[in-house]
């Protein structure tokens, strides 16, 4: 349960949530971009927990979310964004995701939370 | 001829008329006539000529073009022949008893011309037979010892070496059947005319008919039981000849009356009517239900009818093009016989230009209003779409940034043990800053370069030259600072048209020239690369609202392969 990948299409961002969280005990097998890259990262890296970014160029978080989750029953998802869980209303309760986590509080501490 | 020329020959026409017919009533009761019946008889002879002088006079001013008052003035001149040749001697008189029938003529000319119309090949005909018949007459009364028909006349003044009685009367004998003849052929052009005129042509027809036709009725009257008018007045022939001009003045003023429609048309045509209702006044006014109003598209150049149907324009109806300039508005298609009326028809072609100008008005603003609301909606929809772009640009960049930052500083709280690692991680924290600060800078200078407001259009368009990626120059002509709103809708022009060398033109250089001369700015982006460029493309479209907001005018010139040169023009004082 502590490999985690990071998609988010933001590369500064993916860079210092990596470290923050390899530093708090995770384990970042890797990091994705988009849908496809996050569809082939899965596939060959086999995650534990995907950290997924709403908010992404072409199909987005939720999106994405369907199609792992369709493809890896056994994958536990936990959305983050810059947006907070309100402004994503019903989608973010319908979506099959564990949990998610706010950009602002990430830590290995609330993605471990989420994941429970 | 203008109102006060008219006027002018109107009061000379009234002047020798009435110095005539003075002269001629002062004569008549102050002068022995021994060989006048009856002063009784010569009292009508000064209304007769003065009816028809009158309604020369009227006609003449009612329609200074037509030779109608001419003529029906000359006739009552002329009249007035016979008892002055009275006064004036026997050589007078017999010129009169051969050449008085000129009037004649005059009168089938007047009828055949009525209210202004030419002489038709027939008419021609019927004019020279009169003539013919009154030169045979003067023949005949010329060869005369002494004439029959009258026997208060005197005897033939010309010497006379023979009886030339057989030959007189032979003669005399052709005039009756040569007027027959002139009298029916004129009688067919009337019934011609007749049967083609429009109902306004008709009403004006009807009393000059009527007029004559009573006339001719007791003159043949006359004829058959023996007594021929021989223009001497007081007989029942003569009282019946005054009446003539009475239906021709009649008729005259009917055609000045329908006239007087006209100014009721313009007043009904002022509310721009439909097509429909349009054809149907102009039908109404002319009197002719088979008039059609056949409007001209000039894009297709071809007529349709009211209903948008082509129209096929027949050289054999009448045809009027209203014209705006060297472009036809529109032609009426109507009855020919409306031609008789020239006066008429022009002044209802220049009552319906003047509507269909004024509804291509309409329908042109109304085309310009539809564009700005449309132009309108497109620059709140391209406002809204700018707003969610610089949003989404400062979520994807800036916040993005910013928020890896937050995760930077907790991991650099974790990592105070470790100077080491600590300074490399502020380092890179220092680093990303700095590219955060940048990046909310290009944006910035997205949504409004400030050096542009600061330092003016020439500035701000180097700044964008400099960031291209193809060598641009600028060739700036104007040494002083623009309106604000004209700086910047030129640099959205150049900076969007410069965007679209760059992703589109694959050109290798591009040139923005910028002038401001006679009260305009223009600003001009040329490059030299494929051309080919769609006006109606979204970003094209959204350079074409912005400047027409300031009533400027874009045009974009992009043949493909020969590059693209996007112009924009402001009204700038």
């Amino acid at each position: 349960m502590r490999r985690v990948l990071i998609v988010d299409d933001h590369a500064g961002f993916r860079r210092f949530a990596r470290r923050l969280l390899q530093a708090e005990g995770f384990d970042v097998v890797g990091e994705a971009s988009d849908e496809a890259s996050a569809v082939a990262a899965v596939g060959r890296l086999r995650p534990g927990v995907v950290l997924l970014d709403v908010l992404l160029p072409g199909p987005d978080g939720f999106a994405v979310a369907e199609r792992l989750r369709a493809l890896h029953p056994e994958l536990t998802i936990v959305l983050t964004s810059s947006r907070t869980a309100e402004e994503f209303g019903a989608r973010l309760r319908a979506a099959p995701v564990a949990g998610f986590v706010h950009k602002d509080d990430l830590s290995a501490a609330a993605l471990a939370r989420a994941v429970e | 001829m203008s109102v006060r020329a008219s006027l002018r020959w109107w009061w000379a026409g009234l002047a020798v008329s009435a110095a005539i017919l003075s002269g001629l009533w002062i004569a008549e009761i102050t002068v022995d006539l021994p060989r006048v019946d009856s002063l009784q008889q010569l009292i009508p002879g000064t209304i007769i000529p003065a009816a028809w002088m009158i309604a020369g006079l009227v006609a003449w001013r009612a329609r200074p073009e037509s030779k109608t008052g001419v003529l029906l003035v000359l006739i009552g001149c002329l009249y007035p022949a016979n008892p002055l040749s009275y006064l004036a001697g026997d050589h007078a008189q017999w010129a009169f008893l051969m050449f008085g029938s000129l009037n004649d003529v005059l009168l089938f000319w007047a009828v055949l011309t009525f209210p202004g119309v030419p002489l038709t090949r027939a008419g021609r005909v019927a004019v020279s037979l009169t003539t013919l018949a009154v030169l045979v007459g003067a023949a005949s009364t010329g060869v005369k010892p002494r004439s029959d028909r009258c026997p208060v006349c005197p005897a033939n003044p010309l010497p006379t070496a023979m009886d030339t009685r057989e030959l007189s009367d032979a003669l005399w004998s052709l005039t009756e059947p040569i007027m027959a003849v002139a009298a029916a052929v004129t009688a067919a052009v009337l019934i011609q005319r007749w049967r083609t005129a429009s109902p306004p042509a008709r009403r004006a027809l009807a009393p000059m008919l009527w007029g004559t036709f009573q006339f001719a009725l007791v003159h043949v009257y006359a004829s058959l039981s023996g007594n021929v008018f021989d223009g001497r007045p007081g007989t029942i022939t003569s009282y019946s000849f005054g009446l003539v001009p009475v239906g021709f003045m009649i008729g005259m003023l009917r055609t000045r009356q329908h006239h007087a429609v006209v100014a009721d048309l313009v007043v009904e045509l002022g509310s721009a009517p439909e097509p429909g209702r349009l054809e149907h006044l102009l039908a109404r006014t002319l009197g002719d239900p088979s008039l059609q109003v056949a409007f001209w598209l000039p894009d297709r150049q071809t007529y349709v009818d009211k209903d948008g149907s082509p129209v096929e324009v027949d050289a054999r109806r009448g045809v009027s093009v209203l014209r705006q300039g060297d472009e036809p508005l529109a032609a009426l298609l109507y009855d020919p016989a409306l031609l008789e009326d020239p006066k008429l028809l022009g002044a209802v072609a220049a009552a319906a230009r003047l509507a269909l100008e004024n509804s291509r008005l309409q329908a042109d603003l109304r085309a310009r209003l539809h564009e700005i609301r449309e132009s309108r909606v497109r620059l709140v929809t391209a406002t809204d779409d700018e707003r969610r772009r610089i949003e989404r640009n400062l979520h994807d960049g800036a916040q993005q940034t910013l928020l890896g930052l937050r995760l930077a500083v907790r991991l650099a709280r974790n990592q105070a043990a470790d100077p080491q690692a600590l300074d490399a991680l502020l380092a890179e924290i220092d680093s990303e800053l700095q590219a955060a600060v940048e990046e909310l800078r290009t944006l910035a200078r997205g949504v409004h370069p400030p050096v542009l407001s600061d330092e003016g259009l020439e500035p701000a368009l180097a700044e964008l030259a400099r960031r291209a990626a193809i060598p641009t120059r600028i060739m700036c002509a104007c040494g002083h600072r623009l309106p604000p709103a004209v700086e910047t809708a030129a640099y959205y022009v150049a900076s969007e048209a410069l965007a679209n060398v760059l992703k589109h033109a694959h050109a290798t250089r591009a040139e923005i020239a910028v002038a401001h001369t006679d009260g305009r700015a223009m600003i001009e982006v040329s490059d030299d690369g494929l051309g080919g460029a769609d006006p109606l493309g979204a970003g094209l479209r959204g350079l074409q609202d912005r400047v027409e907001a300031l009533d400027g005018t874009l045009r974009i010139d992009s043949p493909a392969r020969s590059g693209t040169r996007v112009r924009a023009e402001f009204p700038c004082a």
